[in-house]
């Protein structure tokens, strides 16, 4: 039985879904403790399809009477608000590109991982504060105990982003969802939360969807990998297959702009 | 004839009073006529005060900044605006609304150096500088929204050709673009680099008789070593590391070169594995 299980998901600005809708026709399965990367660029659906997952589609937008998505058996479309809210706090937590955003300015990090914990996990105000420093510690953070007392100012972009995975993570969920998380970092600290996720991954038996416009990232961490274009997902299969036989021609253009432009195309050369 | 970039020694220096620390600590950089040279490094390592450095917009504490044999660290005043407005140093953003005003047609964008000089046949010439950098002449009457990103980023590219730069800087011009588009933009400064390769298109780069060069400013070593002929990678206001693109991307010396070129996702996985990462990191605090 799958952990997620999503069946002809398609999202539209019209709730009648007459128009051209922005995601069409996208299934998607991933089982426990496994990996989905979701490779696209800007306007590909690939944000909205995450976002369907976690019932925060902005209100304007309304997906098809046909879609279907089942989380560990419950048909999370037919849920309301209230209905929704254990799943997208507790086990399905997400990770987005823009760390700083998603939290308080004007509180210590510390704080608000501790908040989490008090609402959703009724632990005590001590508790929680312990907890929180354990939880920094397990996503790398170095000092975990001063990091707390600190705001988000006074953080990097990689500690920024490690601090909303302790917050994803805190409630021990079944799932995450990375959409874009390491996109404005730098290329050694993206390397480093890659790292993060899937050592979480490993010890916390955790299913992962990686969301990225960069296919090597993706086949980096995933076992299975979609590629989607204009709302619908063009291309499907094992990171293996993908990278090496890409079947879509959009595909084979993202292959061969790494061929070209990256450090593959170098190293080559030099071997020779 | 003396290198486009002679930069020596330069130490520079931002912000006041007890603010005051020192960005770069002694950097030396080189770019030729026709060489692209990657200057790459992470936030906060000094590129982009060094690439103001070359535009004679830092005070410098130390060394010498030569830009087409004009010493621009002593320009002052009168002297640093006539440097500027020749036009012979042009800069592309990663955003190119930076350069191009969104309430003008592109074409009054990209020919506006020719207009202010009060150049004859303007209209002429901004196409043919569309049309150099594979973009349809009659995109000139569309406004920045009214096109794709990547097309903006090619008319921001035009209106810095237009002048026949001597020396292009390109600060992380592909960053923010799709793959799609950015492919276009790098095959775009390749053609620019060497008018030779190709056919007609292969003319672009041809500009006034002599062969502009490029210092190609990027965060992302993986995604931008095919177009690069030399990289200095800068760490801390230092430059680390510098060489033929392929010697550094093959044979890494120090350390945080290592890890940038072992951290790079590329179709082959990672060039090092999560603990030989983790070995470089720690040598490196």
């Amino acid at each position: 039985m799958p952990l997620l299980e999503v069946r002809n998901l398609t999202i539209s600005l019209d709730p009648g879904h007459l128009d051209a809708p922005l995601v069409s026709g996208v299934d998607l399965t991933l089982h426990r403790g496994g990996t989905l990367g979701i490779v696209g660029e800007s306007g590909s659906g690939k944000s909205l399809t995450c976002r369907s997952v976690l019932g925060i589609l902005p209100p304007e937008l309304y997906t098809g009477p046909e879609t279907s998505i089942r989380f560990d058996r419950v048909e999370l479309t037919e849920l309301d608000t209230a209905g929704w809210l254990p799943y997208r706090a507790d086990r399905i937590g997400a990770v987005f590109q823009d760390p700083g955003s998603y939290l308080d300015p004007s509180v210590p990090v510390g704080r608000q991982l501790a908040e989490v914990l008090r609402v959703r996990g009724g632990l005590r105000k001590r508790e929680a504060r312990d907890r929180a420093v354990e939880l920094f510690t397990e996503v790398g953070l170095r000092e975990p105990g001063r990091v707390a007392g600190q705001y988000p100012f006074e953080l990097s972009g990689g500690m920024l982003q490690r601090v909303l995975i302790a917050i994803a993570i805190c409630r021990d969920p079944d799932l995450l969802i990375a959409d874009e998380a390491t996109t404005a970092l730098d290329v050694t600290v993206q390397a480093e939360v890659l790292d993060l996720l899937a050592d979480l991954r490993e010890r916390h038996g955790l299913a992962l969807v990686l969301v990225s416009h960069d296919l090597a990232v993706v086949a980096q961490v995933c076992e299975e990998v979609v590629v989607m274009r204009s709302g619908r997902i063009v291309e499907r299969g094992t990171a293996e297959q993908v990278l090496r036989a890409p079947q879509h021609e959009y595909t084979r253009s993202l292959v061969e702009a790494h061929a070209r432009f990256g450090i593959e195309h170098v190293r080559e050369a030099h071997r020779v | 004839m003396s290198d486009l970039v002679e930069v020596r020694d330069l130490a520079v220096s931002l912000g006041r009073g007890r603010a005051r620390r020192e960005i770069l600590h002694g950097v030396d950089l080189t770019v030729r006529p026709g060489e692209i040279v990657g200057l790459i490094g992470e936030t906060g390592s000094g590129k982009t005060t060094l690439a103001r450095s070359l535009l004679g917009l830092n005070r410098i504490d130390r060394g010498t900044v030569s830009v087409t044999g004009t010493d621009v660290g002593g320009l002052r005043g009168g002297a640093l605006r006539a440097f500027r407005r020749a036009g012979s140093v042009q800069y592309v953003f990663q955003d190119p609304l930076q350069s191009l005003d969104p309430d003008l047609p592109l074409g009054r964008s990209v020919g506006e150096a020719l207009e202010v000089r009060g150049s004859s046949q303007i209209a002429d010439r901004v196409a043919e500088a569309l049309a150099r950098v594979g973009l349809d002449p009659a995109l000139a009457a569309r406004r920045p929204a009214e096109v794709s990103g990547g097309q903006r980023q090619r008319a921001a590219i035009a209106r810095a050709m237009i002048t026949e730069p001597r020396l292009l800087i390109c600060d992380e011009p592909v960053s923010a673009l799709d793959a799609s588009s950015r492919t276009a933009v790098l095959e775009l400064l390749l053609r620019l680099r060497d008018p030779h390769r190709g056919t007609a298109a292969g003319e672009a780069g041809r500009v006034g008789g002599h062969r502009t060069g490029q210092l190609f400013i990027s965060h992302d070593l993986g995604s931008v070593a095919g177009v690069t002929d030399r990289i200095a990678v800068l760490y801390h206001g230092r430059i680390v590391e510098a060489g033929a693109t392929a010697q550094i991307i093959g044979d890494p010396t120090h350390p945080y070169t290592r890890l940038l070129v072992g951290s790079a996702p590329t179709l082959d996985g990672a060039g090092l594995d999560r603990a030989a990462r983790a070995v470089l990191r720690a040598q490196l605090v």
